[in-house]
């Protein structure tokens, strides 16, 4: 399958006989890249799996309002963001506690959820954990999801220089986190 | 500290955090099998679900009209009757979806009375029961279960039609999928049933569209010992009510090998019975039991939504066999997609219909009014009244980007997440501007005069 551009697909988009086609694109090149990014916040696979579908239900529903002024890949990213942490604030709600302990909620999924890796590697996402939570969405982009920084920025809205430090001051606490005990 | 705009120079920023580097580009999530495969499937399935459910419902007349007429092909006075059946079902259900609050038990009876039958029929010719009731709901059943399978072949039929048609919005409604793997599982028990007695050829008739055929009413009076087709929620055990000298008379062979005149049936299946005189092939009845379960459906007691939000609802149960019912949607299917909902409470029903089961269930949801009280004036002098630029109702949507300007249009905050703790520090009194981007799904944009007063 060729790969095809924000803009082919937003024209294929933007006909109505080639609107499916152009979903179905764009679904498939975005899919995996979108979950990870959900699954990277949530961590649970099923609520990761429920809140990608929501995102690609939402994309396909709005995609007549999307008036161009920023790119494609931001603005689904945005939503995903969006999804993800609306996600947790349910999440939080229905567990009833305040917004800034879901960290703690996450951390036991750490140690339950569908991870493979060894003792360093939990230890790796639970120093994520202790982020704020958008020095949490940087790193997670920069760090696993190798977007550039210029991405980054499009998608948060924030410029290429306070990302950068906070991705750097992201960097120094994991670093520590890891190295102490 | 050198920062670099290049992704590839991204290990040369680590390159002081040996432990990050270290662990770059490990994936510790796993996910099942195919999963993204399911996963394009499962969003194009909801969205067949939201956009074409009137569609689809129009699609399935057109089913079984194909199915009707491809029968009349076959045996045209069949065809009629399928036709007649199809509106015996219609009745059966929509009388029972009538009632199903108040009578659920219209078809519970049936099945009462068809169980009650097993037990203690006397005569083993199912056409000799003078129950007028009972035989009612004796052809009920076998209808309701022989238009449901002529309806789910003609779907296969109809797949590759659609196919070529390459009607795009028929392309994104997938039901068929699951219809065919339906199809297929059904096949693989008649298969399975039908391999046992592979050596005699009168039970090779394994083809699906034997199906339709065996719900004719004159093939099922022809049982001389076996009830007609039925379809029930759980298991049950059957007898067979031989008199003794039909018993010394007559040899009897099942097509699940179990012998003698009593056995339980635990799963969906052709039961096939032969009786043999003298060695000698007499006779064959055939019986179509499926067994659905019973639906149970889950749904939370409330759910509080804004109403800018949507709400996706699953039943929690995924059974082709399973009709849905929403209160508050069009959709039949087990999950729906509730959105752009007016500001109020809500109280929805999901009534779930198998064969012989009606499930309700219901839930509450509150949509909220999470609009937005934004304040033209603050008085930051820490009296604890006003002293922040508070928003109420911000925390409804999160990584919503604020920006104050002075009446020169000198930025002098900006925050991709305001969490309601702008207090004006060190201005001076006087008008500002706020823009205000709301992370909802249309990017809100909002914008007014701040008036601070010190």
């Amino acid at each position: 399958m060729p790969i095809y551009s924000d803009n082919d697909i937003l024209d294929l988009c933007r006909s109505s006989h080639t609107r499916e086609r152009g979903f179905r694109i764009l679904l498939s090149q975005y899919r995996e890249r979108i979950y990870w990014h959900i699954r990277r916040i949530l961590y649970d696979h099923e609520e990761a799996n429920d809140v990608t579908q929501e995102v690609f239900v939402k994309v396909w529903k709005y995609l007549d309002d999307f008036r161009g002024d920023s790119k494609l890949f931001s603005w689904i990213y945005r939503i995903a963001t969006n999804e993800s942490l609306n996600h947790l604030k349910k999440l939080q709600r229905k567990n009833n506690i305040p917004y800034d302990q879901v960290a703690f909620l996450l951390e036991s999924r750490i140690d339950n959820t569908q991870i493979d890796g060894d003792e360093i590697e939990r230890k790796l996402h639970k120093a994520v954990l202790q982020l704020p939570e958008k020095q949490r969405l940087v790193f997670n982009m920069k760090y696993f999801d190798d977007l550039k920084y210029r991405e980054i920025a499009e998608i948060l809205d924030i410029t290429e220089g306070s990302l950068k430090a906070s991705f750097h001051y992201a960097v120094k606490k994991v670093e520590d986190y890891l190295a102490g005990d | 500290m050198k920062y670099s705009n290049n992704k590839s120079d991204m290990e040369s920023d680590l390159s002081n955090f040996p432990k990050l580097y270290q662990l770059k580009g490990v994936n510790t999530f796993t996910t099942p099998n195919s999963y993204f495969d399911q996963l394009e499937s499962d969003v194009l399935n909801k969205l067949a679900n939201n956009r074409t459910t009137i569609k689809t419902n129009l699609w399935r007349k057109y089913a079984f009209y194909v199915a009707a007429a491809s029968i009349v092909a076959v045996v045209s006075v069949l065809g009629f009757y399928l036709f007649d059946s199809k509106q015996h079902q219609n009745e059966l259900i929509s009388s029972n979806t009538e009632q199903n609050h108040s009578k659920p038990k219209l078809i519970d009876n049936s099945t009462a009375n068809y169980q009650e039958k097993l037990k203690t029929e006397s005569s083993p010719n199912a056409d000799q029961i003078k129950n007028e009731d009972s035989i009612l709901n004796f052809k009920s059943h076998s209808l309701v279960l022989s238009n449901r399978n002529a309806i789910e072949m003609s779907k296969i039929q109809i797949i590759n039609e659609k196919y070529t048609t390459v009607d795009l919005k028929e392309v994104l409604t997938p039901p068929f999928n699951k219809t065919s793997r339906n199809s297929n599982e059904q096949n693989a028990i008649v298969a399975n049933n039908v391999n046992v007695l592979s050596s005699n050829t009168n039970f090779i008739d394994q083809h699906i569209g034997a199906y339709p055929s065996l719900a004719k009413p004159n093939e099922s009076s022809k049982n001389r010992f076996l009830p007609t087709d039925t379809c029930v929620n759980d298991y049950f055990s059957y007898q067979l009510k031989l008199s003794e000298s039909e018993l010394k008379t007559y040899k009897y062979v099942w097509n699940n090998l179990q012998g003698g005149n009593s056995f339980s049936i635990h799963r969906s299946g052709k039961y096939i019975l032969q009786y043999f005189l003298e060695d000698r092939l007499i006779g064959t009845d055939t019986m179509l039991v499926s067994i659905v379960s019973k639906p149970k459906p889950v749904l939370k007691d409330h759910y509080e939504i804004c109403s800018h939000e949507s709400l996706l609802l699953s039943s929690k149960t995924n059974n082709p066999n399973y009709q849905y019912r929403w209160s508050l949607s069009t959709s039949t299917k087990s999950e729906i997609l509730l959105s752009d909902l007016e500001v109020g409470n809500y109280k929805l029903i999901l009534d779930v219909f198998s064969c012989v089961d009606t499930v309700s269930v219901q839930t509450f949801i509150s949509v909220n009014d999470c609009k937005l009280k934004i304040p033209n004036v603050i008085t930051p002098n820490g009296d604890g009244f006003n002293d922040a630029f508070t928003i109420q109702g911000i925390e409804n949507y999160p990584l919503s980007s604020l920006t104050i300007l002075d009446r020169n249009g000198k930025i002098l905050y900006n925050t991709l997440d305001y969490q309601n703790d702008w207090k004006a520090d060190n201005l001076p009194a006087g008008t500002y501007f706020y823009s205000l981007k709301l992370n909802d799904s249309k990017q809100t944009e909002k914008g007014g005069i701040l008036t601070i007063i010190r």
